[in-house]
């Protein structure tokens, strides 16, 4: 499944560049409750606790940074597991000067495979571009007020 | 005279009394002391290696005692077992999983809460495997392999063929016109109300029971010997009341062997009871076959030769529930009511990404699959030729004169008087006045349909000298004991899954025996107690248990004459069994009941006679019963939307001596329904990356009362010639013959736009997309 979207937010680029470049920063975007156990160089793993309709529980996650180009484009890749579902995601952003301002355009694909395939096709992708759009408003709310740094 | 509760008679059924009651006993009804449950971690994917299992964090979870994993089941040789078919199915993955929902570790829990917990906490680690979910894709060379291990490297299992294919082909080129037709016969499951489930128990002593959905508890119990090395003694098996089965619980699942091992490493009764969603994700399937056909006819209607090639999806396992020797079932039966001269039929067994099976859904091993064929390409033949259909199908039935009959792919059909069917139902639905309807209707722009479906099933398997599972030759078994007090109790090999066994049995012995069917009680599915059988599906259970009935209790005739001579003071031959009782023959005066005779076997046995009255009776039937019908299915379509209504349903069934008409309608109404499913509403299909659609009742849609038309049914009655009472079996008929009724009847309204065939199941939206195409919306 492929989502993707385009934001402008009022930060450098250099600023959201670091921001993305932050497992911590990234992974307190989203609004599901969620844990980073650890962080080792350009790889990390935690817990995510989210769900589709009734399918909920925790997921145990591994990602790595896949691609770093400072100030333009970022890439992560991640894998997860739980509750009988396993998710494969690639996500990215090209980022763009936009006068004192940052474009961000992402994009994600992403491969569930398990129960929440199965069971929740029809809700999955309204609920995973809405968890996205959450995840970059939250991240577009702490680059601008300031709370990144 | 009658006796109360004979055959032919609408005794309310005697199981009913505790099931509207909830009085009934099934499996997860059972508690036993110490009792501790099962459930799985599953395989998010359809294909991947498994590279690590971590348990550490289930034991933690409050109440979890055990995760049992492949290679525990390894270790005790356990992890792979065999199937029906003679492949081999895992028991639990050791290092790769075949499909999405596989069972990859067990783990036992004081409650089933905590046991869901602890399996939602076992970790493991995949490695993603390329997948395949098409078997036609799965034959080409560059297809991922789904069983490498296999010597063939490939993901065809088998070939298997049957008739003359030069003689076939040879006759279809000679004939005036040949039609050619492919269908898919998608993936089902069977829904039964009760998931499969099982309770595992050892005594101190080593001996176990299992408490289990089984249609086959005898059958199942020498499995599980000859897998686990247990002694068969030490082993039984109890199927308690089941709801529903279909086919569904013929085969052994990994959750019944898992729930053995887990018995004996924590030494305490094990229960495993699957959801809605495991089965459907992962017990056997039905169908999914895919069926390419060509059938001949002369310019002037008549039926010449049938060639039939089939790809059988059997996802990663060959677990289908087949005689031995057939592993595409029967589906040779496709020549169905007509004459052919020559037929060929080939098909194909391949390996996919999915759960494994084959099972027979409501029908007698791939009957449904063949009945679907034929009555279709029949009325293909009809449009294509310009012959009204019914008219097609009463010039070619296989005429009532020539029966027993030999068909082209070897069946020898017992009786049959198919023009009969058909003419009932056509009388009862007024077919002419429906066809000068539909003429008016047409002219007016507007879409209404009659399909026919004249089907003929092959039931009762089977004979010895044919039919076996695994080895096992296919009788049936009844052992029939009456008390001194004139009571009968009777136990069979068979199992009753909604059928009525308890009340059908007790009928037929009534009046074999001339004991009111109250007075008679039936047991089935303790193998400690019932004589050794194949078990209920297939529609087997009357044409060979009720046979073994009626035989029993004429063993039991024979030796209650001796007695009733002696006590009547008169030789045995000056006896005749009238009246249900023994009297002396031109002095009917004279006369002893059976229970007057029971009574004498324990207290006052004649000499030279052996005290007590029992009887078993191991029945091999000398052939398969072939019960038919013919159905007339009405529809109309909405235009603006795809909607199919249909308006009417005439169903006549011939199903030989019928023993209780009451049961036989409710046999029917049942069937018609699960016939209405897959051709309307029911469909597992899997995305590319081999993710299940249809693993909810959301998605995988059972018709409920407000789908399901109003049923009028009709019967026939054309005897077996060597069944003892002339019955057939009936179990199934209905879930075989309706698809093509209904599909017909949409066919036949759409095809003024060139529509020749919709893949079931139709859909509304199926049918508007032509609609749409044609400029009809």
């Amino acid at each position: 499944m492929h989502v993707d979207g385009q934001f402008q937010v009022g930060a450098a680029p250099a600023q959201v560049f670091a921001f993305f470049s932050d497992p911590r920063q990234l992974l307190d975007c989203l609004d599901d409750p969620h844990t980073l156990d650890s962080v080792q160089g350009d790889q990390f793993s935690g817990t995510i606790t989210t769900g589709v309709a009734f399918i909920r529980g925790k997921f145990r996650f591994d990602g790595q940074y896949m691609e770093k180009l400072p100030g333009q484009r970022i890439s992560t890749k991640i894998r997860g597991s739980g509750l009988g579902n396993a998710v494969d995601a690639t996500l990215s952003a090209a980022l763009g000067a936009a006068g004192p301002g940052t474009t961000i355009a992402w994009q994600a694909d992403i491969t569930l495979t398990g129960q929440a395939a199965s069971l929740a096709e029809h809700l999955i992708r309204s609920t995973i571009e809405k968890k996205a759009a959450g995840l970059f408003e939250n991240a577009r709310k702490k680059l601008e007020s300031g709370a990144s740094s | 005279m009658t006796i109360h509760g004979g055959i032919g008679q609408s005794l309310q059924r005697k199981e009913d009394a505790r099931f509207i009651r909830g009085k009934g006993n099934y499996v997860d009804d059972i508690q036993l002391a110490g009792m501790l449950y099962l459930d799985f971690t599953r395989s998010p994917y359809a294909h991947a290696k498994i590279t690590a299992i971590r348990s550490e964090k289930a034991l933690k979870v409050p109440g979890v005692l055990a995760v049992i994993t492949g290679k525990d089941l390894d270790a005790a040789k356990l992890a792979w077992m065999p199937t029906l078919m003679s492949d081999t199915q895992m028991v639990l993955p050791i290092d790769t999983v075949k499909f999405q929902g596989q069972e990859v570790a067990g783990v036992v829990a004081e409650n089933r809460y905590a046991a869901a917990d602890g399996a939602a906490a076992v970790e493991i680690d995949y490695e993603p495997l390329p997948v395949v979910t098409d078997p036609v894709k799965a034959l080409q060379p560059d297809s991922p392999l789904v069983r490498p291990e296999k010597p063939k490297k490939s993901n065809h299992i088998w070939h298997w063929e049957v008739g003359d294919k030069a003689g076939t082909d040879a006759l279809l080129a000679k004939s005036d016109v040949v039609v050619h037709q492919d269908f898919y016969i998608p993936r089902i499951n069977v829904s039964s109300i009760e998931t499969c489930g099982c309770v595992a128990s050892f005594d101190p002593m080593g001996r176990l029971t299992m408490y289990m959905t089984t249609q086959a508890p005898h059958a199942i119990r020498t499995v599980f010997a000859l897998v686990s090395g247990l002694p068969e003694q030490s082993i039984r098996v109890i199927s308690p009341d089941i709801g529903g089965g279909f086919g569904g619980k013929v085969p052994v699942y990994p959750g019944y062997v898992v729930a053995i091992v887990a018995a004996l490493k924590t030494g305490h009764p094990v229960k495993w009871v699957e959801t809605r969603t495991n089965n459907l994700m992962s017990s056997s399937f039905a169908r999914d076959y895919h069926i390419s056909a060509d059938i001949g006819v002369t310019k002037d209607g008549k039926l010449t030769g049938l060639k039939v090639k089939t790809i059988a999806d059997h996802g990663y396992a060959d677990a289908a529930a087949n005689p031995s020797k057939f592993p595409a079932g029967l589906f040779h039966i496709i020549t169905g009511s007509y004459p052919f001269e020559k037929a060929f039929v080939e098909v194909d067994g391949v390996y996919t990404n999915k759960p494994p099976g084959g099972i027979a859904y409501r029908c007698s091993f791939r009957v449904t699959e063949a009945a679907y064929s034929i009555e279709r390409l029949v009325d293909e033949v009809a449009h294509k030729i310009g012959m009204d259909p019914a008219e097609l199908r009463l010039k070619n039935f296989i005429p009532p004169e020539a029966f027993p009959y030999h068909s082209a792919l070897g069946w020898t059909y017992d009786s049959g008087n198919y023009g009969g069917a058909l003419k009932l139902a056509m009388q009862m639905v007024d077919y002419p006045a429906l066809r000068r309807e539909q003429a008016e209707k047409r002219k007016k722009g507007e879409f209404m349909g009659i399909g026919i479906s004249s089907f003929t099933e092959i039931v009762g398997a089977g004979p010895a000298h044919t039919f076996d599972i695994l080895g096992l030759k296919m009788f049936e078994s009844c052992e029939i004991r009456i008390h001194p007090t004139g009571k009968v109790m009777a136990r069979f090999g068979t199992k009753n899954q909604g059928q009525g066994h308890e009340t059908t049995y007790a009928q037929i012995l009534a009046t074999e025996l001339g004991i009111p069917a109250e007075n008679i009680s039936i047991e089935e599915g303790d193998t400690d107690t019932a004589p050794y059988g194949l078990g209920t599906y297939a529609s087997r259970s009357t044409p060979t248990a009720g046979a073994a009935a009626v035989v029993a209790a004429r063993k039991i005739r024979d030796k209650a004459q001796k007695i009733a001579a002696h006590l009547l003071e008169v030789s045995p031959e000056d006896l005749e069994w009238k009246d249900y009782k023994f009297q002396v023959k031109g002095v009917p005066e004279k006369s002893k009941t059976m229970a007057d005779v029971a009574f004498a076997a324990y207290t006052n046995p004649a000499p030279g006679v052996e005290a007590g009255l029992e009887a078993v009776d191991y029945y091999d039937p000398p052939n398969m019963t072939y019960p038919f019908g013919s159905y007339i299915c009405v529809v109309d379509i909405d235009k603006g939307t795809g909607a199919i209504h249909i308006r009417r349903f005439v169903a006549v069934d011939d199903c030989g001596t019928v023993i209780n008409p009451m049961i036989v309608e409710g046999q029917i109404h049942g069937g018609l329904t699960m016939g209405l499913a897959p051709a309307m509403y029911e469909q597992i299909t899997y995305d590319e990356g081999g993710n299940i659609r249809g693993s909810s009742f959301l998605d995988y849609l059972v018709p409920t009362s407000v789908e399901t038309p109003h049923w009028e049914t009709g019967r026939t009655v054309t005897p077996s010639p060597h069944h003892p009472i002339g019955a057939k079996g009936v179990g199934e008929s209905a879930t075989v013959g309706a698809p093509a009724a209904i599909v017909n009847a949409i066919v036949d309204a759409l095809s003024p736009l060139g529509v020749t065939n919709i893949d079931i199941p139709v859909y509304p939206w199926k049918v508007w997309q032509i609609l749409h195409d044609k400029g009809q919306t």
